[in-house]
């Protein structure tokens, strides 16, 4: 959590565009990583990183005081509604929970290169194309951004206990894939 | 630590190209800026026309609406006081006028029970009756006065 972040979301609530900035500086990149290991494009994802920012600055005021979640918990909800509604709109027969229609994207041979990063990220990231959504968004908050299990599950909507489970699993399956790739 | 998690945590390493963070941030803070202008004037404006109503609705209930000029004369005590007076006297005026209207009112309706009653006085049979033989013809005296009308004309 950003210091004095409690101070800054009072202020940003009451429309000071400054107290938003901040918190937009420390978010960001945070939740730009989790929308681009979901659409694998660099250009996607800035433009849906854009939305959410933008969703979270009209309306904090209003939902956001109304919930009372934590701050990145609440951008990691619109975060996924945002990815959501951008595959509704891309791909309206896919099942995105299921992880379907993924095969096309993940084959591409321009994504990795975009994404521009190292050989062991990339195999994470081809790994984790095997999981399904919500493990997949469990496994980026919990161990790439060190979300406490608590703000993951106000993220996903799920119980801790169902958090904690489902991170069990997909961390299980990520090994398996990752021994195959190995020894194969 | 496991090696599964030590390669999800490299890719904490993927960073947003900084001209994007740059232009999204000022693009974000001053298009809502914009957004929330316009709702404080709706807000404004709505609350301006909420307020008016109120103050001509209560004006309007207590029926009190005064003028400017009245207003200033109210800080006048004198003239509150003559004012007073004179809606005394108004008062007094209409009083004896419902007065008179009562006393009209039931002089008209003791005529109109006489005259459903017994009919008008000059068309009753009776009193006809006695008013002819009251009168005393003399035949003579007819004639000599159609004589002189005749004399006259001719």
């Amino acid at each position: 959590m950003l210091e004095d972040e409690r101070n800054l979301i009072i202020r940003a609530i009451g429309g000071e565009a400054e107290a938003f900035g901040q918190l937009y500086d420390h978010y960001m990149p945070m939740i730009y990583r989790f929308i681009l290991l979901k659409v694998a494009q660099r250009e996607e994802a800035e433009d849906l990183t854009h939305q959410v920012f933008l969703k979270a600055w009209t309306n904090i005021g209003s939902k956001y005081s109304e919930k009372g979640l934590p701050l990145s918990s609440w951008l990691y909800r619109i975060a996924r509604n945002t990815v959501i509604d951008h595959y509704r709109r891309t791909k309206p027969t896919s099942d995105l929970e299921e992880g379907e229609g993924r095969e096309e994207m993940i084959s591409r041979p321009d994504i990795h290169r975009k994404m521009d990063i190292e050989s062991d990220a990339r195999k994470a990231i081809a790994a984790m194309e095997n999981l399904s959504d919500i493990e997949k968004d469990i496994l980026i908050m919990r161990f790439i951004e060190d979300l406490p299990t608590k703000e993951v599950a106000e993220a996903v909507g799920k119980s801790e206990g169902a958090v904690k489970l489902a991170q069990h699993r997909a961390l299980g399956k990520l090994r398996k894939i990752m021994e195959e790739d190995k020894n194969g | 630590m496991d090696k599964t998690i030590e390669k999800l945590k490299s890719l904490k390493s993927i960073m947003p190209d900084a001209d994007f963070a740059s232009i999204s941030r000022s693009v974000i803070l001053s298009s809502v800026k914009t957004v929330k202008t316009k709702r404080s004037f709706i807000y404004d404006f709505g609350m301006s026309i909420g307020v008016m109503a109120t103050a001509v609705t209560i004006a309007v209930l207590l029926g009190n609406v005064r003028t400017p000029s009245a207003i200033l004369a109210v800080s006048n005590f004198n003239t509150v006081e003559n004012e007073a007076a004179t809606i005394g006297n108004d008062i007094d005026v209409v009083l004896q006028e419902i007065g008179s209207f009562d006393r009209s009112a039931k002089k008209t309706a003791l005529a109109l029970n006489e005259a459903a009653g017994n009919g008008p006085a000059h068309l009753n049979e009776s009193i006809l009756s006695a008013e002819i033989e009251k009168l005393d013809i003399n035949p003579s005296a007819e004639q000599d006065v159609e004589t002189l009308l005749n004399k006259a004309i001719f």
